[in-house]
């Protein structure tokens, strides 16, 4: 018993003396990830829409990947088993989307893998899904989701929407349009029209209500509504004399918060759409305006400029004693929570007004964008980028910064745009 | 001699047959002259010369029988003959016979004779070989009673001579026994003093030789060590050539990946044994390692690990 207990410790001991050798690896270079999505087999019998290069754009738009050309493909496999992995690796191939697409008799079937050119058995992302005809390009968003988490980590939001205000002026008349459109620029939507401004749209959790600003002539007054966007159906939560905006709904969806002046000057409230009753939940006599709840619904962040300027406070959302968040700036206002709820995206002005990030635990903040005139941002619902409107050649224009600051794109838009809106997962 | 006269009697036998014929045939022809050709022939014969027939039928005549009595002298000439020679073949072969007979009587005589002067001759044989047997048998007794004589005194010699061997062997052994005694207390003072004296000579040369194998483990495995840091390092240099992070990622984490490599240096197995915290960072180290495969080798062949423990760590 001895004797073996003793040659245990003994292979205990040896086990661990021969230990692998230990390589610490410090330096690297940035570079995007290289992939390729292959066009997919089948997709020029009906031209609809070409799936990879839905693909290729929605990748293509994050900056996190550095997409293969068509025209520099040596082989075209729709599935893995076609696949050559050693000709992938020797054009620097990392990753391969590859995929099919065959006619039903409702539309088509869709098939795609991503696979790993380095490990020839490694499927990382795969699935099939039946595709109604005119669903192609949801088709091609829903792969880019997977193979954006896949390679990330986060989830992908090709399939997300965005709402925006344009606003148009023809023959000297301006009219203001609410739209709501594919995340990338596609299938833009108008829900509301009017020649009378259209302001702060902002989604309902689950993605099929917007709440909106809208103005009464007649009355003379802001309407807050919120409109079904399969239906069309509106339904008024406030028409109160003076200020009756910025909606922001609870992540339940069961409150909304809101910015009413109806008893002198604005202060924060909420809506309870369950019972429709009203509550009050900051009383200043400064402004208090552009609330936003935080992902645990525990708390809201508010601008106010009870402090002299415009800085971002957070008050409980029980009620209570709101606390100032921000001191770095001349000022700061629209605060949005992230959807981990660990940081805040504001506006920062002071010689212009930019973008900036802000760690709520750290309070440090961080500039993500160089302005002169960027406003309104809106965190894409996995967090990873902000939409925001920036001043163009021809007015306010769409754009997008990853949290890092590092990626930025352009949506160009007719007319000026204002106020976007990223829906939530969809 | 039977034979000649039995040749004898044939030939008398066939010249009396030829006779017999001869004399038929003559009275044949005779006898055949009484036909019409013979009539003829006579007849013209008569018409040419009438006057001889007669006589000649005459002269014919007396031929003949003078004829038959020369033949009949001759007859009984040849049987006198014939008489006289088988007389003469009987007395011969009657001679013969006699002296065959006196031959075989001699012949079996002398026959007789040389059987009994055998028989003498083997029974003298016998008899002189009987006689040698018996002294040979004696001398045999005699040379064995002699031989036991003699081995009887040489073991009584023997075994005196035994016995006094013994007797000096005990006295020599119990002399060697004390001598070896002696000598073997001597020898173990001796070895007991020469073991102390090894024993501590060893002891010191164990030292010494355990002190110069830690010198020349501590060497080995500072040179191996050495190796391994080259090793290590060029590794290192080899596989940032091939890192690429993401862009976007956190400027501080850090991450292990456990590698298996064949003595080629090909990656054949990469393990996460630490998330960088980020997918993309995961996966940018992974491909790091695939990217960089093969694996550079060490100078130093002690210095390869087949297992390597990659840290991620930015600066």
């Amino acid at each position: 018993m001895k004797k073996y207990l003793l040659a245990l410790l003994l292979t205990a001991f040896t086990a661990t003396s021969h230990a692998a050798l230990r390589i610490e690896v410090t330096e690297g270079t940035t570079a995007a990830i290289p992939i390729a999505v292959v066009p997919f087999k089948g997709t020029n019998e009906d031209g609809e829409a070409d799936i990879a290069r839905v693909i290729q754009d929605d990748l293509g738009s994050t900056g996190l990947f550095k997409l293969m050309a068509r025209d520099k493909m040596l082989a075209m496999p729709g599935a893995r088993s076609d696949v050559n992995y050693k000709n992938w690796r020797t054009v620097s191939v990392d990753y391969l989307v590859v995929g099919q697409i065959t006619s039903t008799e409702s539309g088509y079937s869709v098939r795609f893998e991503l696979l790993d050119v380095y490990t020839p058995d490694r499927v990382l992302a795969s699935f099939e899904i039946d595709a109604p005809r005119g669903s192609l390009r949801r088709a091609g968003h829903m792969i880019a989701n997977r193979v954006y988490e896949a390679l990330t980590g986060h989830p992908g939001v090709f399939t997300t929407r965005i709402a925006y205000v344009t606003l148009t002026r023809r023959a000297g008349e301006i009219q203001y349009e609410l739209v709501v459109a594919d995340q990338d620029g596609y299938n833009p939507q108008v829900i509301a029209r009017s020649p009378e401004p259209i302001m702060s749209p902002s989604w309902s959790p689950d993605g099929r209500h917007l709440a909106y600003v809208a103005f009464d002539i007649d009355r003379g007054l802001a309407i807050l509504q919120v409109q079904d966007i399969g239906t069309g159906k509106v339904q008024a939560i406030s028409a109160r004399e003076g200020i009756n905006g910025s909606p922001a709904w609870s992540p339940d969806g069961r409150y909304m918060a809101l910015t009413l002046s109806y008893h002198g000057n604005p202060d924060i409230f909420i809506f309870d759409t369950k019972t429709r009753k009203m509550r009050q939940l900051t009383q200043n006599p400064a402004i208090d305006t552009e609330a936003s709840w935080s992902p645990d619904g525990q708390s809201l962040v508010f601008t106010s400029d009870r402090g002299g300027g415009a800085q971002i406070y957070q008050v409980a959302a029980s009620g209570g004693n709101a606390q100032r968040l921000t001191f770095e700036g001349k000022n700061n206002q629209r605060a949005v929570y992230s959807p981990d709820g660990k940081s805040l995206a504001l506006v920062q002005g002071g010689g212009g007004y930019r973008i900036a990030l802000m760690d709520i635990k750290t309070r440090a903040m961080r500039i993500l964008t160089s302005g002169p005139l960027d406003e309104s941002p809106s965190f894409a619902p996995n967090g990873q980028l902000l939409i925001y409107t920036r001043s163009g050649r021809s007015g306010a224009e769409l754009a997008t910064i990853s949290i890092d600051g590092r990626i930025k794109t352009r949506l160009t838009q007719r007319g000026e745009v204002r106020e976007p809106a990223w829906s939530p997962m969809q | 001699m039977k034979l000649q006269l039995r040749y004898l009697i044939l030939a008398a036998l066939a010249h009396v047959l030829l006779i017999v014929l001869l004399v038929v045939v003559v009275d044949l022809s005779h006898l055949k002259l009484g036909g019409d050709d013979q009539q003829k022939s006579i007849q013209m014969r008569l018409a040419d010369g009438p006057v001889t027939t007669t006589t000649q039928r005459r002269r014919e005549e007396e031929q003949t029988r003078k004829l038959r009595e020369a033949e009949k002298v001759k007859q009984q000439q040849l049987a006198k003959q014939r008489a006289e020679q088988a007389a003469r073949e009987k007395a011969q072969a009657v001679q013969k016979a006699r002296e065959e007979q006196e031959r075989q009587r001699l012949a079996e005589e002398a026959k007789a004779r040389e059987v009994a002067e055998q028989k003498a001759r083997e029974a003298a044989l016998e008899q002189k070989k009987r006689e040698a047997e018996k002294k040979k048998l004696e001398e045999a007794e005699k040379a064995r009673a002699e031989e036991a004589r003699r081995k009887k005194a040489e073991e009584a010699k023997k075994l005196e001579e035994q016995q006094r061997q013994k007797a000096e062997a005990e006295a020599k052994r119990l002399e060697q026994e004390k001598r070896r005694k002696a000598e073997e207390l001597a020898a173990r003072q001796k070895a007991a003093e020469e073991a102390e004296r090894k024993a501590l000579e060893a002891a010191l040369a164990a030292e010494m030789a355990a002190e110069e194998s830690a010198r020349q483990r501590a060497a080995e495995a500072r040179e191996i060590a050495d190796a391994q840091s080259r090793y290590a390092d060029a590794l290192r240099r080899h596989i940032e050539n091939y890192w690429q992070r993401p862009p976007g990622g956190p400027d501080n984490f850090i991450c292990e990946l456990h590698v298996n490599q064949m003595a080629s240096g090909d990656v054949i197995g990469v393990e996460l044994n630490k998330s960088c915290g980020s997918v993309a960072l995961d996966e940018s180290v992974r491909k790091a390692v695939m990217r960089s495969s093969p694996l550079p080798r060490p100078d130093d062949p002690r210095a390869f690990d087949k297992e390597l423990n990659l840290i991620f760590k930015p600066n």
